[in-house]
């Protein structure tokens, strides 16, 4: 019997969406993300910059925790849709495996509550500092909504259909 | 019978169902976009040079490197290197100004600086420290390791000054970078302070700026000025001071007398005295400097000596007479002169006179004017523009004749007293100048010299030639052709 195209198209749109994700992902947290200016003292941060700048300054649990929880799940959130967009050779228990788990990760993965915590704090302390944003942030923000894409596009009656 | 309807199902066949779905060209952009902003992240990240300094002066990583006070680059790391016992700096530079880091740049922190000669880095009270950059005057190769300086460099003597070394018995006060001055206005400074070699002196290395080395001669006298004078009196207290900065600062003045010295070379010692003599503030030379000499000396008339002899009868004696003065040979093998140069007096014996130029004596009875024979009519002003009867010597060098301007200009300017020897020519402003029937009388207050009559006059403005200076009993005019 022929697969639905429903799930067919389905499948191939969150691909496209996980995989947009996925290359922009790089240039999000290793560009600067902000660059402030405070009485002459210039600071430029990446994502990934401030967890080091963290874990050098000792804060190792602060570390962690935005390591985890922006750099980590995210990932394996997007390589989990990946997974079971592509890997149709896999079991239907694997990826049903797979899709367990990817549901518990996409409530840990945190991107799109950073990026609002961002924002806020650009609001809080605009009044003290001057900042601008870096070039990571078109992609900081694509990436976010390409990995939202991807999960509502995400059918997971695709699973149960046989290939 | 009840059939159940059935729906006929038809793929769609329209151009995009072939692609599983439109997003795959958003990926497609994202990745772009994704490159793109990695790419010119990459292409900005410049290189890292490493400078050396003795104290970091709380420098803070993400502090700038600056040229002419705009960023170059960031502070990226310091540390402090044990083997050297200094702080390493490393500094990442923006691609487009790494060249400015070649060998013989010179790199300083600017922090705030109080002295009495000035006050520097006024931004960095508040706001971060930076570093700052003195790319080297010859572009070279670039360098990555550096060692910073401890404080601003002296700004080094612009470009063809004259370096002067003063000798003064103690320092008084003199610190590098006070000033030189002549009339109270600035034309160079004191680039060092030192004890001599053998301990006896003080020795400042001074450098005038070099549109006015032509001020510096052999025989001027610089003396200490300590900035401010405050004599007390029965008549009340007397307080001499210039500027702010000098009263802190100090300087040495200089002043030059009127005359034929030479102008001095680069290296050149002088005496560095405690207080002026009272007549070298009285000196008023009129000296050609800056531009105006620039614009001239490279096309200077050479005048040539000429000298008009006769006999005349007093008291029952024939007694020799002379003038002498000067004259300009032109191109077309023409003489021009002051007309009683070549004109002796009436009181002259008859067939007495003779014109001596360049080697040749003739009577001037045989001096022409276009073929014909000058007439000899004696004329106390005017000139005269004569060929001699055998040409003059090749050596001598002549003035183009198109380079002569046929009168006066309408309005009086700046004029140059283009006397043979380089070290003796004078500039006349123009505010020194009255115009009268006979020419352009120069003011009594500018001192010239017997020496000068019948020098060629150039204007400042034109280059050319306007007349001659003719020097009298009582008043020296320039007069026109």
């Amino acid at each position: 019997m022929a697969q639905p195209p429903t799930h067919e198209r389905s499948r191939g749109r969150t691909a496209a969406a996980a995989a947009a994700a996925l290359l922009l992902f790089p240039a999000a947290v290793l560009l600067p993300i902000l660059e402030i200016e405070k009485l002459g003292h210039h600071h430029r941060s990446s994502i990934v910059g401030g967890i080091v700048e963290l874990f050098r300054s000792g804060s190792w649990f602060v570390g962690i925790v935005i390591l985890v929880f922006s750099i980590v799940m995210p990932l394996l959130k997007i390589f989990a849709l990946l997974e079971l967009c592509w890997l149709c050779s896999l079991n239907e228990k694997h990826r049903a495996w797979t899709y367990r788990w990817m549901e518990q990760i996409g409530k840990w993965s945190m991107m799109d509550v950073m990026l609002l915590a961002w924002l806020v704090m650009m609001i809080k302390i605009s009044g003290l500092v001057q900042f601008q944003f870096g070039s990571a942030v078109i992609a900081f923000v694509l990436c976010v909504s390409m990995s939202m894409v991807a999960a509502l596009s995400f059918d997971p009656h695709a699973i149960w259909e046989s290939t | 019978m009840n059939t159940f309807p059935m729906a006929t199902i038809r793929e769609r066949t329209s151009f995009w169902s072939r692609f599983p779905t439109r997003l795959w060209w958003v990926t497609l952009m994202c990745g772009l976009v994704s490159a793109a902003l990695l790419w010119t992240s990459w292409r900005n990240n410049g290189e890292l040079i490493e400078i050396a300094f003795r104290d970091g002066y709380g420098l803070k990583p993400e502090d700038r490197l600056k040229h002419r006070g705009i960023d170059i680059g960031s502070v990226e790391k310091i540390e402090w290197n044990k083997s050297s016992d200094s702080v390493l700096v490393h500094v990442r530079m923006t691609a487009q100004t790494r060249s400015l880091a070649s060998d013989g740049a010179r790199f300083w922190i600017v922090r705030p600086l109080v002295s009495i000669d000035a006050i520097e880095g006024l931004d960095t009270i508040l706001g971060a420290k930076y570093i700052a950059i003195e790319p080297s005057n010859a572009p070279g190769k670039t360098a990555s390791r550096f060692v910073g300086l401890d404080a601003p460099p002296i700004p080094s003597p612009p470009e063809g000054a004259l370096e002067i070394s003063l000798d003064a018995p103690s320092r008084g006060g003199l610190e590098s970078n006070a000033p030189i001055l002549f009339r109270g206005f600035r034309i160079g400074s004191v680039i060092q302070v030192s004890l001599a070699s053998d301990a006896r002196t003080v020795q400042a290395r001074c450098a005038i700026d070099p549109e006015y080395r032509e001020l510096v001669r052999t025989n001027s006298k610089f003396w200490n000025r300590s900035g401010w004078r405050l004599d007390v009196g029965l008549t009340g207290i007397k307080l001499d001071a210039d500027t702010l900065s000098q009263m802190l600062l100090g300087g040495i003045e200089m002043a030059t007398p009127g005359g034929l010295n030479q102008i001095v070379s680069t290296g050149h010692r002088f005496v560095l005295y405690d207080k002026p003599e009272a007549e070298w503030t009285a000196w008023q030379p009129s000296l050609a400097h800056g531009q105006v000499w620039n614009r001239i000396a490279a096309n200077m008339p050479q005048p040539i000596r000429s000298a008009l002899r006769w006999q005349e009868r007093s008291f029952g004696f024939r007694r020799n007479q002379q003038r002498s003065g000067w004259c300009l040979p032109l191109s077309d093998g023409t003489i021009l002169t002051l007309s009683e140069q070549i004109a002796a007096p009436n009181s002259a014996i008859a067939d007495t006179a003779m014109f001596e130029v360049a080697g040749q004596s003739v009577a001037p009875n045989q001096l022409t004017v276009a073929g014909e024979p000058v007439r000899l009519e004696e004329s106390k002003s005017g000139t005269s523009r004569f060929s001699t009867v055998e040409p003059l010597p090749s050596e001598v060098s002549r003035w183009p004749s198109t380079g002569i301007s046929s009168r006066l200009p309408e309005k009086v300017c700046d004029f140059i007293l283009a006397h043979a020897d380089p070290a003796s020519v004078l500039v006349v402003d123009a505010s020194r100048v009255s115009v009268t029937n006979s020419g352009w009388r120069i003011d009594d207050s500018v001192a010239i010299d017997r020496d000068y009559h019948g020098i060629p006059v150039v204007s400042t403005e034109t280059t050319q030639v306007i007349g001659l200076l003719s020097i009298g009993k009582d008043q020296r005019v320039v007069v026109g052709f």
